[in-house]
Formats: C-alpha cells, sequence, structure tokens
C-alpha cells in the first residue's frame, strides 16, 4: 500500500485546522492577553493576582479543596479497588455496578440534594433529632468547603477506583508469589511489591482527581462559595472588557495542570515497566472468613449509599410538595415535572439542551471519525499523525473554565461566534470539542479491532479507498461510533462550566444552567432544579446502560488515564 | 530434606488437574516432572510451593505434614517459569529480599547476596534494573534470589524454556553443577524430554493429571511402563501383534513384520499386544524382505530411514555409514529380542 495519500492529507488538514481553531488559538489568544500589556511582555498580571487577597484566598482554597479532595479519594479508590480486584465476594458484582453509579450525574445536582440533606431544617438534622442524638439543628455547612470537598469525593472515587483497579490487575501474579515463598506475607508484602507496582494507577488517579476537583465550577458556585478559582473565573468572565485578570487566573490554572501532567508523566514513564513476559497463571482471588465479607459488604453497602445519598435526596426533592425538618418528605407530588415543562425558562433550556447536544454529537461525530481514521489508518507520515493524535487528546487537559474562557475573550468580536451575540454556534462547538476525546477514544477501540487486512482485501478486489472505507470500515465499527455518539451526548446534557459561561441570556440556557439558575433563584428552585436533574440522570443512566452493552468490557477503559 | 506427596487431588471446579498423584523425592537429589504442556506440572509445584491448597492427599518436608503451612513459612526457593523478578527494584535488592524479611544484618545480607551473585556469575550487576538485563541474566538473577536463602527445596518452572536454544544447553550443566555443588533438593518441571534426560536424578512422566512412571533417565528411556511414556520420551516404533507362541524363553509375536521375538512376563497366546522398539535398535538387512524404504534423510551424525510395511510407517537410525540404503529399495530388519517392549492391549 502507499504510504501517502492526497486524501489522507486533505483529511488531516481539515481536522488539524479545526482543532487549531477551536481548541489552540483560544488558549494562545488567553496565554497572549495575560502576558502582553501594551503591547509588551509583562508580568504585571500576575503580580497584581498575588497581590489580590481575594485571589490569594481563592487560590488557597481551591489547593485546598483538590488537595483533601484527592487525598480522600485515592484513598477510598484504592481501598475499594484492592478488595474488588484481590477477592472474591458473594456481591461483588453487585458492587461492580453500584459503584460506578456516581458517573450518572454531575456534582453539582447532587449539590442541590446534598444542601437539601444537611440544611439547618434538613433530612439529617431531623433524622438525628429524632434520634435524639442531637437536641438543636446543627449547621452542617457552616464550613462550605467540607461540603465541597465532600461532593467531590463521592463524586469522583469511581475514577480512582477504575485507575487503581486497573493498575492492580495489571500487577503479575507471580510477582507477590514471590515474594511469598521468600517468606514475605501480608503487609510487609504489599508495601514492598504490591503498593510499588501500583503507582503508575495511583499517579494517574491523582491527577484525575486534583485536576477535576480544582477546576470545578458547579459545585463551589452551588454552594455560593465564590473564593475558589474556577468562581473567580467564572465572575470575571462576565467583565473581560473591564478586568484583564481572568486571563492571568484561566494560565494560572493551565501551568498548573500542565506541571501536573507533565509531572505525571515522567513519573510514570520512569515507574511503568515492561512487564517481563507474564506468568501464565491467573490471580488466585483471595476468599475472605465470613465476618470479614460482612463487613466489607456492609461497608460497601455504606459507601454506595452515601454516593447515592445526594441524588436520591434530588430525587425526593423532585417529587416533594413539603419537606421540612422531616427524614423524607411529608407530601408528595408530581406538579415540578410539568412545571419544568410550562416555566418559561425550563421548558426552553430543555429544548436548547436537546438541540445543542445533538448538534454536538453530530459535530463531534464527523470530526472525530475522521480525526480517529486519519491518525490510526491513514496514508500520512507517523509525525503528521501523532500530532493529530495529540491534538484530539488535548481537551481531556483542558477545563471546561479554561476553554470557555478561551471562546468568550478570542471570539468576542467574531460574529456567530460571539458569546455575547447568539451563543448557539460556540455551545455547541464547545461541546463537540470538549468531548472530542471520547468519541475518538470508542472509535479507535473499533478500528484496532478491524484488521487492516480486511480493508486491504477490499482494496485487492478493486475497490477504491473511500468506498471501502464506507462498506467495510464504518459497518464493522458501527457500533463503536454508536457507543460513542450516545456517551457524547450524554455528556453534553450535563455540560457544567462551558454552559454556565458560554450561555449569558435565559433564552439561550441550557438545562445545567437553568438548573443552577432556578435552584438559586425562584422560591420552589431546588425542586424545580431537581425535577431538571432527575430528567439528566434518566438520559445518562440510559446512555451509560446502551453505551456498555454496545462497547463491553471497553467500557471501563473511556474513564481512564 | 526430602519431600512427599501422598495421593494429592487438585481440581479446578469441575476439572481434575491432578489425580492421587504420589512422589517421593529424596534428599540432594534432581527430581524432574516431565510432562506435555497442560498436564499438571506447575500445578504440582505449586502445590509443593504452597501456593494452591490440594482437595485432597498430604505433602510431608522430611517428616512434617505441611499442608497447613503458607507458602512463606516453607523456606523453599522457587524460579518461576516468567522469573517474577520484581521491576522496581534492583538486582541486589532483588536478591536481598528474602533476605531482608529473615532479619539478617545488613553485613550478612551484602555477604550472601555478593556469594550467590558470584554463584550464578552475575558479579557488578548489582545496581541493574531486570529490564536492563538480558533474558539469560535475568534468569540467573531469579536462581540467584531463590538460592541465597539457603532453601530446603528448591523448586524450578520451565527455568530454562525463555531461553534460546544456545544459552538453554549451556545453563542446563551450570544448573546441574549448582545443584549438586550445595547439595540442593531440587525439584525441576519441563516439557522438554531431553533437558529431563540429560540433567536429572530420576524422572516423574507425568500424563493428564496422573504420574505414569518414576524412574532414573536410562529406566524412562529404555524400560517405559506405558505406551504414553514411550511414546513421550524419545521416538518409537509401535506395531500391533497378538502373542502365538514361546521360544527358548521368550514370546513370539505375530506382527506386520511377521514373527518377532520378545522378552516379556506371562502373555498367553492370542494375547493381543502392541510391540515397540527405538529405532536406533533397528538393523537393516539388505535384499529380500517386506520392507521397502520410502526415504532416506542425512543428520550428519546418523542417518534416518523411512520404512514402510503393508500400512504401518517405521523409522530407523543409522549411525556411521553402515548400510548403503537406497529409497525404494526392499530390505528387512533384525530387532534384538532385548530392546523390544510389548505392552498387552485389552
Ligand atoms: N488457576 C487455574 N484455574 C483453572 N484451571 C487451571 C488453573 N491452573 C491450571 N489449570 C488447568 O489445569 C491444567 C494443568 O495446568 P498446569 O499445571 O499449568 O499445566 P502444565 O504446567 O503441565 O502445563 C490445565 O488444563 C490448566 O488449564
Ligand atoms: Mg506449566
Amino acid at each position: 500500500m502507499k504510504r501517502f495519500s492526497l486524501g489522507s492529507l486533505v483529511l488531516w488538514l481539515a481536522t488539524t485546522t479545526y482543532l487549531l481553531v477551536f481548541l489552540v488559538y483560544p488558549i494562545l489568544y488567553v496565554f497572549v492577553r495575560a502576558f502582553i500589556v501594551e503591547g509588551r511582555f509583562s508580568l504585571a498580571y500576575f503580580y497584581i493576582m498575588t497581590g489580590d487577597p481575594v485571589l490569594r484566598e481563592s487560590i488557597f482554597n481551591s489547593f485546598l479543596i483538590s488537595t483533601l479532595s484527592t487525598m480522600l479519594t485515592v484513598l477510598v479508590g484504592y481501598a475499594i479497588a484492592y478488595v474488588m480486584v484481590r477477592f472474591d465476594f458473594k456481591l461483588k458484582h453487585v458492587f461492580e455496578v453500584l459503584l460506578l453509579l456516581p458517573f450518572v450525574v454531575p456534582p453539582f445536582v447532587g449539590a442541590i440534594g446534598m444542601i437539601q440533606l444537611f440544611a439547618r431544617f434538613g433530612a439529617v438534622n431531623a433524622f438525628l433529632m429524632q434520634l435524639g442524638v442531637i437536641s438543636r439543628p446543627i449547621d452542617w455547612f457552616g464550613n462550605r468547603i467540607l461540603g465541597i470537598v465532600l461532593l467531590e469525593v463521592l463524586h469522583l472515587y469511581p475514577i480512582a477506583y477504575l485507575n487503581i483497579a486497573a493498575a492492580l490487575s495489571n500487577i503479575d501474579p507471580t510477582l507477590e508469589e514471590s515474594a511469598e515463598t521468600l517468606g514475605v506475607k501480608g503487609l510487609r508484602k504489599f508495601a514492598t511489591v504490591t503498593f510499588p507496582l501500583s503507582l503508575p494507577g495511583v499517579a494517574a488517579a491523582t491527577a484525575i482527581v486534583f485536576i477535576w476537583s480544582f477546576t470545578d465550577l458547579g459545585t463551589p458556585l452551588m454552594f455560593n462559595f465564590y473564593k475558589v478559582v474556577p468562581v473567580q473565573i467564572f465572575h470575571m468572565a462576565r467583565e473581560i472588557y473591564a478586568n484583564p485578570m481572568g486571563y492571568a487566573l484561566t494560565v494560572f490554572v493551565l501551568l498548573l495542570i500542565s506541571v501536573i501532567f507533565l509531572g505525571i508523566k515522567r513519573y510514570a514513564t520512569a515507574r511503568s515497566y515492561e512487564m517481563l513476559g507474564r506468568g501464565h497463571v491467573s490471580v488466585r482471588l483471595g476468599r475472605m472468613s465470613k465476618t470479614v465479607e460482612v463487613l466489607v459488604s456492609v461497608l460497601l453497602g455504606l459507601w454506595v449509599f452515601a454516593a447515592a445519598l445526594p441524588h436520591i435526596s434530588v430525587i425526593l426533592l423532585s417529587f416533594s410538595e413539603r419537606w421540612f425538618m422531616t427524614i423524607i418528605p411529608s407530601r408528595f407530588t408530581l406538579e415540578h415535572y410539568i412545571s419544568i415543562f410550562t416555566n418559561d425558562l425550563t421548558s426552553i433550556s430543555i429544548r436548547n439542551s436537546l438541540f445543542y447536544s445533538s448538534l454536538a454529537t453530530l459535530l463531534g461525530l464527523g470530526v472525530g471519525l475522521l480525526t480517529a481514521y486519519v491518525a490510526n489508518r491513514g496514508k500520512l507520515p507517523q509525525t503528521l499523525r501523532d500530532i493529530l493524535d495529540m491534538l484530539a487528546m488535548w481537551p481531556l487537559a483542558v477545563p471546561g473554565i479554561a476553554l470557555a474562557f478561551g471562546y468568550l475573550s478570542s471570539f468576542s468580536d467574531v460574529p456567530l461566534l460571539s458569546a455575547y451575540g447568539n451563543p448557539t454556534l460556540i455551545i455547541i462547538i464547545a461541546y463537540a470539542t470538549r468531548r472530542l476525546p471520547y468519541m475518538v477514544r470508542t472509535i479507535y477501540a473499533g478500528l484496532q479491532q478491524v484488521h487492516r487486512s480486511l480493508e486491504e482485501a477490499a482494496v485487492s478486489l478493486g475497490s477504491k479507498p473511500f468506498k471501502v472505507v464506507m462498506q467495510i470500515t464504518i459497518p464493522l465499527i458501527l457500533a463503536n461510533i454508536f457507543a460513542g455518539a450516545i456517551l457524547v451526548f450524554s455528556e453534553c446534557m450535563i455540560e457544567v462550566s462551558t454552559s454556565l459561561m458560554l450561555a449569558l441570556r435565559e433564552e439561550y440556557f441550557p438545562m445545567t444552567k437553568a438548573i443552577y439558575e432556578v435552584s438559586t433563584n425562584l422560591a420552589v428552585g431546588p425542586e424545580l432544579a431537581s425535577a431538571l436533574g432527575v430528567i439528566l440522570m434518566i438520559v445518562v443512566s440510559l446512555s451509560m446502560i446502551i453505551t456498555s452493552k454496545l462497547m463491553g468490557a471497553k467500557m471501563g477503559e473511556l474513564f481512564r488515564a | 530434606m526430602d519431600v512427599k506427596l501422598r495421593n494429592i487431588v487438585k481440581k479446578f471446579g469441575k476439572y481434575v488437574a491432578l489425580n492421587k498423584v504420589s512422589l517421593d523425592i529424596r534428599d540432594g537429589e534432581l527430581f524432574f516432572i516431565l510432562g506435555p504442556s497442560g498436564c499438571g506440572k506447575t500445578t504440582m509445584l505449586r502445590i509443593i510451593a504452597g501456593l494452591y491448597e490440594p482437595d485432597e492427599g498430604d505433602i510431608f518436608f522430611g517428616e512434617n505434614r505441611v499442608n497447613d503451612v503458607p507458602p512463606y513459612a516453607r523456606n523453599i526457593g522457587m524460579v518461576f517459569q516468567n522469573y517474577a523478578l520484581w521491576p522496581h527494584m534492583t538486582v541486589y535488592d532483588n536478591i536481598a529480599y528474602g533476605l531482608k524479611a529473615r532479619g539478617l544484618s545488613s553485613r550478612e545480607i551484602d555477604q550472601k547476596v555478593k556469594w550467590a551473585l558470584k554463584l550464578v556469575r552475575m558479579e557488578g550487576m548489582e545496581k541493574k534494573y531486570p529490564n536492563q538485563l538480558s533474558g539469560g541474566q535475568q534468569q540467573r538473577v531469579a536462581l540467584a534470589r531463590a538460592l541465597v536463602i539457603e532453601p530446603d527445596v528448591l523448586l524450578l518452572d520451565e527455568p530454562l524454556s525463555n531461553l534460546d536454544a544456545k544459552l538453554r544447553a549451556r545453563m542446563r550443566s551450570e544448573l546441574k553443577f549448582i545443584q549438586k555443588d550445595l547439595g540442593l533438593t531440587a525439584i525441576y518441571v519441563t516439557h522438554d524430554q531431553a533437558e529431563a534426560l540429560s540433567m536429572a536424578d530420576r524422572i516423574a512422566v507425568m500424563n493428564i493429571g496422573v504420574v505414569e512412571q518414576v524412574g532414573t533417565p536410562l529406566e524412562i528411556y529404555e524400560k517405559p511402563r506405558t505406551k504414553f511414556v514411550a511414546d513421550f520420551i524419545g521416538e518409537i516404533n509401535m506395531l500391533e501383534g497378538v502373542v502365538v507362541g514361546r521360544e527358548n524363553g521368550l514370546f513370539v509375536v505375530e506382527t506386520v513384520l511377521g514373527k518377532l521375538k520378545v522378552a516379556g512376563e506371562d502373555l498367553a497366546d492370542g494375547q493381543k499386544v502392541t510391540v515397540s522398539f527405538r529405532p536406533e535398535n533397528v538393523k537393516i538387512r539388505r535384499g529380500k524382505g517386506l520392507v521397502k524404504v520410502r526415504d532416506v534423510m542425512f543428520y550428519g551424525f546418523y542417518e534416518e530411514l523411512v520404512l514402510e510395511v503393508g500400512e504401518v510407517q517405521l523409522k530407523a537410525f543409522l549411525s556411521g555409514r553402515e548400510v548403503d540404503v537406497k529409497p525404494g529399495e526392499v530390505v528387512s530388519l533384525e530387532i534384538d529380542p532385548s530392546s523390544i517392549v510389548v505392552f498387552r492391549e485389552k
């Protein structure tokens, strides 16, 4: 086969241009605006940033939140992963599913439920007072940082669990067995062999969780906690003409993330050992004594319950007519579900979300297919394909707030793309670009299963390459394309940061922004917001089920580093 | 330390991987477990190591029943097929690991590690990581790690199977030398009969889940007790036949080759048997006969003749250039009765 084709080059140019315009350019623009003051290179904004007490406190809080969240998440994730990978117990397969539940909803929707539960006159206080543990309601979230950390941990532990579980099951069992034959067991074996060998997974989990919790905009917003970096950027985005500090703060976030990614990458490369030919022995799954099994199952059950609690609360809230000082609502109603379709703000938002997400899925599908194909199969020099591949994965490292800030500022004077006018197009592009890596990965997974020889066979029989793609390749990876599309669609439906930042006027609000607006503004706000949240949960759960049916075991890989 | 297995049964679900296996391994002996892939060799070794629990049966180290002794308390050294070196530790740390667990002082550890490195001829490699070593070097480190703790029993699971042919041949004699030098009891698992025949004091030949025969290499080769052993070890010709009488203390068996005289015990007339003999024990007589030469293959120090009689193909190995036969010739065969092994058929 030829090593170079003009068609491939054209496709490469098209996809690369898209990524340059909608990913590289906005970020570069932010960097330039942050460092160039009145035509000259300057660190002035950064001096101001470090001098401003509010910004300093915000940065401190963000570090505090993400450090605490990361430590707790990785700790819990490790414990869960260890139990799930190394032991066999009755309810294991049930927990395999239940543990992933937090994926179905962005944490900021859970925040509504959490706030309701722990409110002064909420369910937890009611429960404790009924038990007689306390006599007066406690103000649980007097320290909102703890509330935010709790939500982040409950939302992010599956990511830690999946990454660490992958690393643990990658460890050749004979490496631990040889320690045993040499007289080492238990904790010492864990500390000298198992744990060091699982560190790449821990590192990946740490990076993802830290970055996620550092850049999460929705959760602190719901807690009305403004002194964190993402919320500061969110506010500055509304006044970019007057206040250039947003550029500096966004650059700060991007640099921080780059440092973490590079650090982790260097660390992981140094630590990633070619496992020298795996011993062909299957892992001996540990058996637990009955008591330990019960204990472990109860702990896992409690944890899953805790993780589901905010969502359960959201569901209850969406049906509640009155929920005050009781454990569950005292009166139920369906009224809120009718309201969301009659209320202007919410009904428009449902329509908007469906519209944005559908078009973003189509756009993502187009760009994703071309990207995956050219990067994986294009007849082009390897370097060109690698560049495209790297660009396409880059959105994973660019937090939504940074991308949205870049879009807002760099396209502010561009017709059609300016979020200050009609933001429809830019929102669609933001959604599609953010989820491009998922799309590309699912399609990659399919392409890897389609052996080149199938295509070559068709070519050898005289088919033109384009025809081969349409007749052989696409049909063979249809399941993956479909899975990717559904996954991207549902991820767009629950996209928070770009939605909050790019949709500035009510008529353009998607559901996530409507949830935020409604929950803070109206009298029955939290109930309406919860009803919208429940709809999102259903959409995401359905799409997860369909995707996992289509993707099988490959599903988990999508959420790994 | 001698090792005894008594009626060991191991099941994986419904599949019976070991079915009532008993073995006696003597102190200081290099004992081989030989059998085709999947017959249960690794399973047996892992049971001796304590990495699997048998479903039935007993394991003794010396006088002690060790069924309930976990692997870390058995004082064994095990060399895994994939070496199982820890990639995050240097060669030195890999070897020192078992010593540290035994609470030795760092001076003692240092001495012993140096000793072990010297033993396997890997001096100066302390600071390297396993992925900086060749396959043969990794193999030596794995061996040193198992030896340095002065195990009561050394277990080796196909230790040479990942090496290329040349290196394998060299490691055979090195391994054997080290084992004898240290006077170790060693149990060595392999599917490679040449390895077993050339190195073993004694061999247990396994067929799916059972031990078919235990004996010295010579016994196994010359007096296979079952057809499986005869077939698995070396090359052999097999012919069906019927006992038709006795002559001078030998039995006469009617086969496609005509009447063959064989040694044997207690064979009744009319008994159906399989007659087997090694190709190197076949002598060729030129001229008239029943056997047609199909092909002659030259291998340097011997020639292989592919022979045909009736529907049956036979082989003969001729060393030197004893007889000069050409394909298409008709010859007759002569086989020394004492080199023929007879198996009774039902
Ligand atoms: N952990 C296990 N679970 C299930 N079956 C196993 C396990 N280990 C080995 N077996 C089966 O037992 C048989 C013997 O395996 P093994 O002892 O590894 O064979 P060998 O080492 O002789 O090649 C094989 O059929 C293998 O599939
Ligand atoms: Mg084996």
